[in-house]
């Protein structure tokens, strides 16, 4: 299957000690160059070309619920090769070098080392697909970078000696690309530096395990747009959209791969062949969350000072993400939602991305804005977003709506509030020096989308991007979107929100049979992200507000369907050279459009309600609100 | 930054400006605040987009047990704009004054409750909030069932379509300022404080 066209694997060095007589060529200067004198096992592969026509994921051949039934997902026209910067000049020479080395300690405890190190290269994937869907595809990818990975353990998978295991990994100047339709997604500058000195990495009849007591997380990238490139995978003409990732340390950090991917009637002890997924942490003192503009002044904000819900053992615990191809109508069934069972079956062969009992419970308490020239700005705020009991069934099918590359997708994310308030999920901006917030406490909140399409969409410029971007289209014949809240708008001391500020209760259903979302990135020279979404809301929509704990007393709009949309949308974090003032603000405008401006049902409310008192229905036939909010600091 | 000893003693030492470098690095309080700004079919002055035909400027309201007859605001447009409005804490005084009525604090299932010493939200608007030209061109009752779509570029003359103008209106409302482009203001001077049970 994997065909080879290495035509210049130069080198396999094999330093061991000395034995038999072999019969040995002599090394060019070039592959000398690359072997540096120390004892060990040193391995240098220099090519300029690996490829292979498809790699193939196979799971389920052993499956005994679905026996005979495999799940594959093919990747195809996979190539390795060398690569310039900016992802210049595919096909140029590579090396990898790794070496394994053996030791001890003073006591006597053997140690193994394995380096390696590659050059800059690229990793590219010409088309990812199920085998019963061959024309279709969900794209293509390629992934340029340098870089190392280095493992030090007494033993290489050993948890009999916990807490001795050296563990790091560099990237140095990588770059993703995510292609599809022509126009491409590019995080750029990816510098990641990741890893543990003194931590646990073993194996057991599960999988793979690590935990380390500070793992060092620093990943920064940009994230782009290039849209109608001339040539694929370069960085030429990328529209900067933002910075994103995180530095600083995680801290009781524990890991662990494991084979078994979704499971049947409900018993996770039951699962078909697959990978899922344990992870946990809390957040060390110097741990950043970053994220800013990548482009013009680069004004970045920085949340950092990261403190648990009271109580909370773990800021982040994943304990089942699962990953899995798998078969039509193959799944773990429902997710059970404020007492409802809510489920999606795949229709087709899909990739399964499964979530259960994923809880973050952590927030940040100060912000540092960095918006050069002006000095850095250090706030005692708080984005508040915790997350109680998140569960998730995804499943992802190769294919757009009307084109063969894209993602077609259904899911259903149910987030609740599970318990106790700092056990559940809130969404609160805070001001930390004062100890108190506002926003959404004890929340839930469901979204069901079916048969729903990413699509990489341009206007048909080429880098000028009117309207392209990331597109969520959702107006198939067959689409359905669903969103429920329920949540107490209210607020109060951020320590203990047990006796919350009460001002109202939300009950909020807005069901759509068409959603059509558009993210765009800013335009050149400019660094606003831009967004549009329209839809069409079927009459089981409706929005309560009633007076807390009593869900009866309240003040309805039910019935609503018609047409809305928003235009003109932007997230912009404003820089103080945009500003009147000087001073930074974080924006969201839109053109709200009601009936007949959004398209050609006049937004109706059949519903009004007080209680179980109808008082009427309200119209809103056409119309265009343009509401512009910020956020800034006071004077 | 140039600092100023605060030592005791009887004799400061001499105090000198700060120099502009030195007050960059100077960083103003931390509290959150807010800017919104409201345009309900209208340009920043208040006036009706040119882009919204008249018939795309309405809002109308049917009451319980009247069906078909429908109350239209026509040719609504105007800016409302929160300029500025913060968000603090304070909590409630720890004692009654001295002519409490605890039976006025209830929770939602009518149990008493004591408002003292509760963390209330803080609310302040420093800054006026402005008007511009919030109007109300008509008022007026229109009949008729409407089609749930409808064609945008010639809705039926029906419902709360059936006159497409404001002619037939009965009254109108505007508040803004006689000035042109001018907004209408309003002080909402003090605080408003939230709390709840």
């Amino acid at each position: 299957m994997i065909g080879r066209n290495a035509h210049s694997i130069a080198l396999l060095l094999l330093a061991l000690q000395p034995g038999a007589a072999l019969a040995l060529q002599a090394m060019s200067e070039t592959d000398m160059s690359a072997v540096t004198g120390q004892d060990g096992l040193s391995a240098v592969l220099s090519s300029s070309s690996i490829t292979a026509a498809t790699m193939r994921l196979d799971v389920d051949s052993a499956e005994a619920v679905l026996a005979g039934s495999n799940a594959y997902l093919d990747f195809d026209n996979v190539t390795l090769t060398g690569v310039g910067a900016d992802g210049v000049g595919p096909g140029a020479a590579f090396t990898l070098t790794t070496g394994l080395d053996a030791g001890a300690n003073a006591s006597g405890d053997p140690y193994l080392a394995l380096d390696a190190a590659w050059s800059r290269s690229r990793f590219q994937v010409g088309a990812v697909h199920h085998e019963n869907q061959t024309t279709n595809s969900i794209g293509s990818f390629a992934f340029d970078s340098s870089g190392s990975l280095s493992l030090f353990n007494q033993g290489i998978l050993n948890g009999a000696a916990a807490n001795n295991a050296n563990l790091r990994l560099n990237i140095t100047d990588g770059i993703w690309w995510y292609r599809q339709s022509g126009s491409e997604f590019v995080w750029d500058n990816m510098n990641i530096d990741v890893g543990f000195d003194g931590g646990t990495l073993e194996a057991d009849a599960s999988g793979i395990k690590l935990s380390a007591a500070r793992f060092d997380y620093n990943i920064l990238f940009d994230v782009g747009f290039r849209e109608n490139p001339g040539t694929a995978f370069q960085t030429a003409g990328a529209l900067p959209i933002l910075r994103y990732g995180w530095e600083g340390g995680l801290t009781d950090f524990e890991l662990s791969i494991n084979g078994g991917g979704v499971w049947y009637g409900g018993d996770i002890n039951n699962r078909s062949e697959g990978i899922n997924i344990s992870f946990r942490n809390n957040y060390d003192t110097d741990f950043a969350w970053i994220i800013g503009d990548a482009g013009g002044n680069e004004t970045q904000l920085k949340f950092t000072d990261w403190v648990n819900l009271p109580g909370a053992a773990y800021a982040l615990n994943v304990p089942n993400l699962t990953l899995d191809v798998i078969n039509a109508n193959q799944g773990p069934g429902a997710i059970n939602y404020l007492g409802t069972n809510y489920n999606i079956a795949p229709e087709n062969n899909a990739l399964a991305v499964i979530l259960r009992d994923v809880s973050f419970l952590s927030y940040n308490t100060r912000v540092t804005l960095i918006d050069n020239p002006f000095p850095t700005r250090d706030y005692g705020w708080a984005l508040i977003y915790t997350l109680g009991d998140l569960d998730a069934n995804i499943y992802l099918y190769p294919g757009g709506l009307s084109s063969s590359e894209g993602i077609k997708f259904d899911a259903l994310v149910a987030l609740q509030s599970p318990g106790a308030w700092n056990a559940n999920s809130h969404f609160l901006i805070a001001d930390s020096d004062a100890g108190v917030g506002i926003g959404f406490v004890n929340t839930d909140f469901l979204v069901s989308i079916d048969n729903a399409y990413l699509e990489l969409v341009t206007d048909g410029g080429n880098g000028t991007c009117g309207n392209c971007g990331l597109r969520l289209n959702a107006t198939a014949a067959n689409s359905d979107f669903r969103w429920e809240l329920q949540a107490l708008f209210g607020g109060g001391t951020i320590a203990d929100l047990s006796d919350p500020v009460k001002i109202s209760d939300l009950d909020l259903v807005l069901h759509a049979d068409t959603l059509d979302l558009l993210f765009s990135p800013p335009e050149a020279g400019d660094t606003r992200i831009r967004f549009d979404w329209s839809a069409r809301l079927v009459n089981d929509s409706y929005i309560s507000l009633s007076e807390p704990s009593r869900p009866d007393v309240d003040f309805r709009l039910g019935a609503i369907s018609g047409d809305i949309a928003a235009r003109n949308g932007v997230i912009d974090l404003r820089s103080g050279n945009e500003t009147a003032d000087n001073l930074p603000r974080l924006v969201f405008e839109q053109d709200l459009q009601f009936g007949i401006t959004a398209g050609t049902a006049p937004l109706r409310i059949d519903d009004l309600s007080l209680g179980s008192n109808n008082i009427g229905a309200l119209a809103i036939p056409g119309g265009q609100w343009r509401g512009v909010f910020a956020l800034k600091e006071q004077l | 930054m140039a600092l100023v000893a605060l030592c005791a003693g009887p004799v400061l030492a001499e105090m000198v400006p700060l120099e502009n470098a030195d007050l960059e690095q100077v960083v103003a309080r931390e509290g959150i605040a807010f800017e919104w700004d409201l345009r309900i079919n209208a340009d920043e002055n208040g006036h009706p987009l040119a882009s919204l035909p008249l018939v795309e400027r309405r809002i109308a309201i049917q009451y319980a047990n009247r069906s078909g007859e429908w109350l239209v605001f026509k040719n609504v447009h105007g800016r409302i704009n929160f300029p500025n409005f913060t968000l603090d804490s304070i909590t409630s005084s720890l004692s009654p004054t001295p002519y409490p009525d605890t039976s006025r604090f209830v929770d939602g299932l009518g149990v008493p409750q004591s408002p003292y010493g509760k963390p209330n939200l803080l609310i302040t608007f420093p800054e006026p909030i402005e008007f511009y030209n919030v109007t109300v061109g008509g008022l007026a009752v229109e009949y008729g069932a409407v089609p749930a779509t409808v064609d945008p570029n010639s809705p039926p003359n029906i419902g709360f379509f059936s006159d497409q103008t404001d002619a037939d209106s009965f009254i109108a409302l505007k508040i803004g300022n006689s000035i042109a482009n001018q907004p209408g203001t309003l002080n909402a001077e003090g605080s408003m404080t939230i709390f709840g049970f």
